[in-house]
């Protein structure tokens, strides 16, 4: 290595420089990452709300479930079946396992049926929706013994506790400027508005980029949400090594329960079709085996003809016009598997 | 391989190493030239031969240029219609193909287009054109031709600038390359500082107002502010992420002991059409006024000539930059833009251009070029169409305020993008009249506290998605 003749003291300072570069991360690392210092804070709440119900059949998911099934109106429907729900937006499989072990298995008498509201490839990406904000919302459907399927589950998705990643990612500080930044723009843009200036603005922008104004040849409302990385494995696998399918199913043979993986179908074309490509058709169709194969069920929607661009709100959600009849169809569905047939024909709306 | 990846970052970390460690420069060329290929051919290892097919063919045609002064022409015309053929292959033959079946389609002649459908090899329009140049250069005795292809291949090909330029000159990357380096703590101090704000730029600034941009451009019927506070987030995200990427390079040429041309010079600063081209995209602009511009006659013939030949030179680096009418509707933009400045210029003394104010010169030529950017961004002609006659007073009140929204949230996150002219001026009158590189422990903490503050920023404001370098798509 051929030197330019430098004082040594600038080697000193290149040095100084490096330290800054890569010394940061390290001096960040030593408070650990927000990610990991909050303690467990299970909703017992909730656990009564649920548990009061006597449930026999219990429904997890998501705003897929929030946004689709009239919770009123299915109680009422598949009567004398009583039904439970622990349904929160933003959560993924993790979540749900923890849904399942925590809210479910625990219940006396046990319910009959879980039926778990999924899109595609929810199942074999645990690691999806488990930091910042949503972290601190799993946290309240786990038990301290969940770190470690907590842990496990992050490091599929390449965030190991206590990893440079950890302190590369303060999401909460970040998510927390990043608001400060919106809310300051906000301001700006609502000035002269008075207090109530910044709501209005919100609900303005919300209204704006509204399914309907979006463009079609730029916006694919299936990758927007999709969450599935290019380049990233579309493969099923149900190996306890990769997710938690198999701990799912040993969960709910501990219980006798039968669990009904539900695919719901997501945001449909102008001509209310989804376009599934090949790889996504055969992952479904491996997972169906393999649910069968354990006795278990796998319920796929997306194929259904009745649910039409119309009724959906946002992304993959419904609209709230569509959730009664979209609570018939489902009713119509999954009849055949309540414990209980429901008391009486369905009433027309 | 892309700089913002743990990758990239990994193999970085490893050539640096090595690299210092080889003591003779012969030994460090080619240690570079197979980092360079591994970098190239990392996504697609086709593309490696791809180069290599274009360095070859100008290499020996540069050599036989000289040794056969009786085919000179020959030679050169056979290294032009190979890099070009290339080009059009790769990049233009999907687009006429499309183009030609449209056109035939108006006169009701339906037919499908014959399509290759070949992957676009990254970079492929800078290292084609920085090799033309070279054999160019050769022809019109401005060089010498070269007797080491491993060495002309690492001028091609040398990675820090392979996949989005600067264009480098042979009489300026190539003469380095035949020369020793030396590891020079200064200025690898200032490089370090370099790549921080370059990554600063492309994960903070422009990936955030990327984020705008794709709202805004995802609206169907988008009002005039909303559309225009797009298109000024766009602006922010092109300078920075594109320069970005020129700072990252640079940076890292300079730890390896390589000078890369500038790019940029504060582009937005600029106080006419003319004067944004000597400060946007430099290696390209020079390229095209040496290649093109002044082989065409430049500005040493009549007006008439000097108009077409402005009007053909930026029609051409429309079309370099993507196969899409956008992009030739975009070049027209700036070629007619620069044919009236000019003629602005003409104008009798007391109405011409120089007699407004600066700063409204500058606002003037800002809001020209952003009219060019909506061009450049809007691939869909119909799309462009209705976003060109937009009504700004069909607009109300919320939509100016929704307006203002996105462009204040874009100029917050490039907030150190404009304060950057300021600090560059600042430094110029204050340090680089000392040393380009700044000695002395003052600067030393400077640049730390720079550093710092950068990866700071880094940490806290990058946005959630990052997306590929936009000029790698060319």
């Amino acid at each position: 290595m051929k030197f330019q003749s430098r004082p040594r003291a600038e080697l000193v300072q290149l040095l100084l420089l490096g330290g800054v570069v890569l010394g940061l991360p390290f001096l960040l690392s030593s408070g650990a990452g927000p990610d990991s210092i909050k303690p467990v804070a299970f909703d017992q709440e909730r656990y009564d709300k649920v548990a009061r119900r006597h449930p026999h059949v219990v429904m997890i998911g998501n705003s897929m479930l929030n946004t689709r099934v009239d919770k009123p109106l299915f109680n009422e429907l598949a009567q004398p079946n009583s039904i439970g729900y622990v349904a929160e937006g933003g959560t993924r499989s993790t979540v749900w396992y923890f849904n399942l072990k925590n809210f479910v298995v625990p219940l006396e008498p046990a319910p009959k049926v879980v039926f778990i509201f999924y899109r595609d490839y929810d199942f074999t990406a645990p690691w999806m929706h488990l930091e910042g904000d949503r972290l601190e919302t799993a946290r309240t459907f786990m038990k301290p013994e969940d770190e470690e399927v907590l842990a496990f589950a992050r490091k599929l998705g390449g965030v190991a506790p206590g990893s440079s990643l950890d302190f590369y990612l303060p999401e909460q500080i970040t998510l927390d400027l990043r608001r400060r930044i919106s809310a300051l723009a906000i301001d700006i843009a609502a000035a002269g508005q008075g207090k109530t200036g910044d709501d209005v603005m919100q609900k303005h922008l919300n209204g704006l980029f509204d399914f309907q104004n979006l463009r079609s040849d730029v916006f694919d409302a299936g990758a927007a949400a999709n969450d599935i990385l290019p380049g990233e494995s579309k493969l099923f696998i149900a190996d306890p090594g990769e997710n938690l399918l198999e701990r799912f199913h040993t969960l709910a043979e501990s219980r006798k329960i039968q669990l009904i993986f539900y695919r719901v179908k997501r945001r449909p074309d102008e001509n209310n079709e989804v376009i599934q490509d090949a790889e996504l058709r055969a992952y479904t169709a491996s997972f169906k085996a393999w649910a069968e194969s354990k006795g278990h069920v796998l319920l796929d929607e997306t194929e259904d003809p009745r649910l039409t661009l119309s009724m959906y709100h946002d992304g993959d959600h419904l609209g709230k016009n569509a959730m009664e009849t979209y609570t018939r169809m489902f009713l119509e569905r999954v009849k055949p598997w309540l414990p209980l047939p429901p008391a009486s024909p369905e009433r027309k709306p | 391989m892309v700089f913002q990846s743990l990758t990239f970052l990994q193999f970085f970390a490893l050539v640096l190493a090595f690299y210092w460690l080889l003591r003779e420069r012969r030994a460090q060329n080619w240690f570079l030239l197979a980092a360079s290929l591994v970098f190239y051919g990392w996504v697609n290892p086709w593309w490696v031969l791809l180069i290599l097919t274009t360095c070859v063919v100008d290499f020996t045609a540069a050599r036989f240029l000289t040794d056969r002064p009786q085919q000179r022409k020959r030679w050169l015309v056979l290294s032009l219609v190979t890099n070009f053929a290339i080009l059009c292959v790769y990049k233009y033959f999907d687009f006429f193909s499309t183009s030609v079946a449209q056109m035939l389609e108006q006169f009701g002649i339906v037919g499908h287009p014959f399509l290759l459908k070949v992957a676009l090899p990254a970079g492929i329009s800078f290292y084609t054109f920085q090799s033309a140049s070279y054999v160019v250069d050769v022809y019109r005795k401005q060089m010498e031709a070269r007797r080491s292809l491993p060495e002309y291949i690492l001028f091609v090909s040398f990675f820090p600038h392979l996949v989005a330029g600067p264009i480098q000159r042979a009489n300026f990357l190539l003469t380095q390359i035949e020369l020793p380096r030396v590891f020079d703590a200064r200025i690898a101090r200032n490089a370090l500082v370099l790549i921080l704000w370059g990554f600063f730029k492309k994960l903070v600034i422009a990936d955030n107002a990327a984020m705008v941009v794709g709202k805004v451009f995802s609206l169907d019927e988008p009002s005039f502010p909303v559309l225009w506070a797009g298109v000024f987030a766009f602006g922010v995200q092109i300078y920075a992420d594109f320069s970005a990427y020129t700072d990252i390079a640079r940076g890292i040429s300079r730890l390896l002991g390589f000078e890369l041309c500038r790019n940029f010079d504060h582009p937005y600063s600029a106080e006419s059409p003319q004067d944004f081209w000597r400060r946007w995209h430099i290696s390209l602009s020079n390229w095209f006024r040496d290649y093109v511009y002044i082989p065409l006659g430049g500005s040493r013939c009549s007006l008439l000539r000097q108009c077409r030949n402005i009007l053909i030179t930026f029609l051409l680096s429309g079309l370099w930059h993507g196969a899409a009418w956008n992009f030739v509707l975009w070049g027209a933009w700036h070629g007619a833009l620069l044919v009236l400045w000019m003629l602005w210029d003409k104008a009798p003394e007391a109405f011409r251009p120089g007699r407004l104010p600066k700063p409204l010169r500058i606002i003037l030529t800002f809001i020209l070029v952003h009219i060019g950017w909506l061009m450049f961004r809007e691939n869909s002609v119909d799309h462009l169409l209705r976003h060109l006659s937009l009504n700004p007073f069909t607009a109300d009140a919320t939509q100016w305020r929704m307006g203002l929204f996105f462009a204040a949230q874009t100029f917050i996150y490039a907030f150190p993008l404009y304060l950057h002219p300021a600090v560059d001026r600042w430094l110029d009158r204050h340090a680089a009249a000392q040393s380009e590189h700044f000695p002395g422990w003052r600067w030393t903490w400077a640049c730390l506290g720079m550093a710092a503050a950068l990866y700071l920023g880094l940490i806290l404001l990058r946005s959630p998605s990052s997306s590929d370098f936009i000029y790698f798509q060319f």
